[in-house]
């Protein structure tokens, strides 16, 4: 009798537990929709609004299949960019900029990267980027990029030792 | 429909076209259906033997072989180009016009055939800028870039367009920077931009009823690739993750060097 009191008890617990521990994922994954939803209400309410800049620069080595512990969440996407690469991370900024304020990235070979908001919301909610590469402070390469939020975009660029710059750049 | 709309029509279709009417006035117009059938025929020639895109080989190999033509008197008589002075929004791009000194008029036939033979050139230079511009899917969305250029407050520009009476063949320069045109990426792709593109050389001939001029243009436009897996995207909460953990590590790295 008390035996079957103890395993209803422990039961009754297990029960508690395991719908609080969906509550908390349910709770958790509306969290994120419901602040992504606030982003995106905000930016659309005011143009001029903050954006949450960040800039990963990872140096790919054919040939090596190590993979820095920082970029495990992204190495299906690195994966597809440049199977049968190792990546290294070289340096990863991240800063709430309005425009036209930059985030810069300093990278191996004297590289440098600096990305600038030019717009925080263009007419089909992207985020509107500029992209600029500097090799000892001379701009190689400018360019502008529409993206949406909390999603990144890859540059790459060759290297003459045969690995790969690369340069992932995201804003929410 | 009268026969010289539905031949613009079938030359440039637009998008305001009314099929109906045009169907019915092609299949009363022997004319016109001539002009259907001739535009079908091309369309599918054009489909078969359209070439790939062009390499800087080959534009450089059309222009050495248009800019010695261009002081070819086109119609009846040629003049000097005034000098062009640069648009004051134009700080990224540099525009200079090249002047042609004036000849000697000439209405002789082989001349009459060499002025066809450069239109012709150029009109295969336009086809040549179209297919590359649709090869690279791109849609240039600062238009302001070039078209200062022919702002019609510009002296500059005055000097292109005005005295439609004195017909001449101009070239204009211009680099175009690859702020230009701007790379859009859509929800879920993976896409990368290159950035050692080499810079690429393109000409616009621009046609009117009185003048024809040569835009050139030059510039270092980024190679894009989309190297989302064939029949799927990654997913947004899939980005979300992988971009939260990116900033984390971001932030991780900032606290560190403080």
């Amino acid at each position: 009798m008390a035996e079957s009191r103890r395993r209803s008890g422990w039961f009754g617990i297990e029960l508690a537990v395991a719908a609080l521990a969906l509550g908390g994922l349910a709770l958790g994954f509306s969290g994120i929709r419901v602040s992504r939803a606030q982003e995106e209400a905000e930016a659309e309410s005011n143009p001029d609004i903050a954006r949450q800049v960040t800039v990963i620069g990872i140096i790919a080595t054919p040939g090596t299949k190590t993979v820095d512990s920082g970029l495990v969440f992204i190495k299906s996407q690195l994966d597809e960019l440049l199977p049968k690469h190792g990546f290294r991370l070289l340096d990863a900024q991240s800063k709430r900029i309005v425009a036209p304020e930059s985030v810069t990235c300093n990278l191996n070979n004297g590289y440098t990267v600096a990305i600038s908001l030019v717009k925080s919301q263009d007419e089909n909610g992207k985020v509107e980027l500029r992209c600029e590469l500097f090799q000892d402070k001379a701009r190689q390469f400018s360019t502008l990029v529409k993206t949406p939020v909390n999603q990144l975009f890859f540059c790459q660029r060759a290297l003459h030792d045969g690995s790969q710059l690369l340069i992932g750049v995201g804003a929410r | 429909m009268r026969c010289d709309d539905v031949i613009r029509e079938l030359a440039v279709p637009t998008d305001e076209r009314d099929s109906t009417a045009l169907a019915e006035h092609v299949a009363q117009c022997p004319a016109c259906a001539a002009w259907a059938k001739r535009a079908v025929g091309l369309d599918r020639l054009w489909k078969a033997t359209r070439p790939p895109e062009p390499s800087s080989e080959v534009w450089d190999g059309l222009w050495t072989r248009l800019a010695p033509s261009l002081d070819v008197p086109i119609l009846n008589e040629l003049e000097t180009v005034a000098p062009f002075v640069p648009s004051q929004n134009g700080s990224s791009a540099k525009s200079e016009m090249q002047p042609m000194p004036p000849r000697p008029l000439s209405r002789s036939r082989p001349r009459r055939w060499v002025a066809i033979g450069l239109i012709g050139l150029a009109q295969a230079a336009a086809v040549l800028l179209a297919v590359g511009l649709a090869w690279r899917g791109f849609t240039p969305s600062q238009p302001t870039q070039i078209s200062h250029l022919f702002d019609s407050t510009s002296p500059a520009s005055a000097s292109l367009l005005e005295d439609k009476e004195s017909p001449r063949l101009k070239l204009v320069s211009i680099t175009v920077p690859s702020e230009g045109f701007p790379t859009v990426v859509d929800e879920g792709r993976l896409v990368v931009i290159h950035l050692d593109a080499k810079p690429r050389k393109i000409l616009l001939p621009i046609f009117s009823s009185h003048s024809m001029f040569v835009i050139q243009a030059e510039g270092q436009l980024p190679t894009v690739v989309d190297l989302t897996p064939e029949g799927m995207s990654f997913e947004v909460n899939d980005w979300y993750l992988g971009f939260g953990a990116v900033e984390e590590l971001a932030n991780l790295k900032v606290a560190m060097k403080e």
